[in-house]
């Protein structure tokens, strides 16, 4: 896809903060409850490595991710591969047509 | 203005002996009683009196004063003769003008003014208020889309959004569908198609908004993909649209 980010930074090392970010980063798991949030932060990796297990994981099950702004401003992105730079992903469960 | 409410027992053919429900605390009275006492207030300048009624394109309308709708004036104009009543009538109002203060006049405009205009359109979403899962779904919501847009989305019960491809979007919760609208040569948009995209299992009503609202902003085309698209409508227009994933 166009969008879709093309190489997936390692995240053994120091991963750069997008600008305005105060150094929480977080996935948004659309489900029964509302949402569940997954938080992770620069310099703790083990916090980011179960993140990125998580992605995959609601992947494999057909979820749908999007990178989103904080501030709600479009970033037109979907993704496919895990960006720990990301300041918010939503999970979407799967869907149907109607 | 106190207003007493009739409201029928039963939905069928109304005949004037009918005891009408009361909701207020005068007691229940015949159709033609509560004709006779509001034709009698109707005649004084402290009271109105009118009825609600249900008209052929079934919308809701009401006749005050004296002038009563065709419907139950079949018989006789005469007061207080004979009522043909149909099962259009609805409700049935009389009240008398209570004279208010100024302070009140103002609290009342002040209120009318901070109170939502809810429409029937969202009584889905009204329904569903209280559920937690629902209010965090609204946040979710709320972090996506601008405050007005919010404010929009709560009053109507569903937001508008432009997709890539120039078409736009009526984005409701739930599993209601999505109506396109096109930009015709005319610079208007006009009805497209019905679109519609679920989830697999019962979500928030509010999650299906942010679902749709992230597909059409993120991948249009992915969107149209999988969902079932109905009534599609031809768009007159030179500029051919194309979809951007």
């Amino acid at each position: 896809m166009q969008n879709s980010i093309e190489a997936e930074p390692p995240i053994t090392e120091e991963f750069e903060l997008p600008e305005g970010t105060t150094g929480e980063l977080v996935m948004k798991i659309i489900s029964e409850s509302g949402d569940d949030r997954i938080i992770w932060q620069k310099g703790f990796i083990d916090s980011v490595k179960q993140a990125r297990e998580k992605f995959y994981d609601l992947l494999k099950k057909g979820y749908l991710a999007f990178a989103v702004r904080s501030d709600g401003k479009r970033t037109n992105r979907r993704m496919f591969k895990f960006d720990p730079r990301v300041e918010e992903i939503v999970m979407v469960p799967m869907i149907a047509g109607g | 203005m106190a207003i007493i409410t009739y409201t029928p027992y039963r939905t069928n053919t109304y005949k004037t002996n009918d005891v009408w429900r009361n909701t207020s605390t005068t007691g229940d009275a015949p159709l033609d009683q509560c004709l006779t006492i509001a034709s009698d207030y109707a005649s004084s300048v402290d009271y109105t009196a009118y009825i609600t009624y249900l008209t052929s394109d079934n919308s809701y309308s009401y006749s005050s004063g004296g002038n009563w709708p065709s419907t139950i004036q079949t018989t006789s104009t005469i007061y207080p003769s004979n009522y043909y009543i149909s099962d259009s009538i609805t409700t049935f109002n009389y009240g008398y003008n209570i004279p208010i203060s100024k302070k009140q006049a103002f609290r009342n405009k002040l209120k009318k003014q901070l109170r939502p205009d809810f429409t029937p359109a969202n009584t889905d979403l009204l329904a569903c208020n209280a559920d937690p899962a629902e209010q965090k779904a609204r946040e979710l919501l709320r972090e996506l889309i601008t405050a007005s847009e919010f404010r929009n989305y709560l009053r109507r019960g569903f937001i508008t959004v432009k997709g890539k491809s120039g078409i736009l979007y009526r984005i409701f919760g739930g599993y209601k569908h999505m109506t396109s609208y096109a930009k015709h040569d005319d610079g208007k948009y006009y009805k497209h198609e019905d679109i519609c995209v679920v989830f697999n299992r019962e979500m928030p009503m509010t999650d299906g908004v942010v679902m749709r609202l992230l597909l059409i902003e993120n991948d249009e085309f992915s969107l149209r993909k999988l969902a079932n698209v109905r009534n599609i409508s031809p768009i007159t227009t030179t500029k051919p649209i194309t979809l951007v994933a």
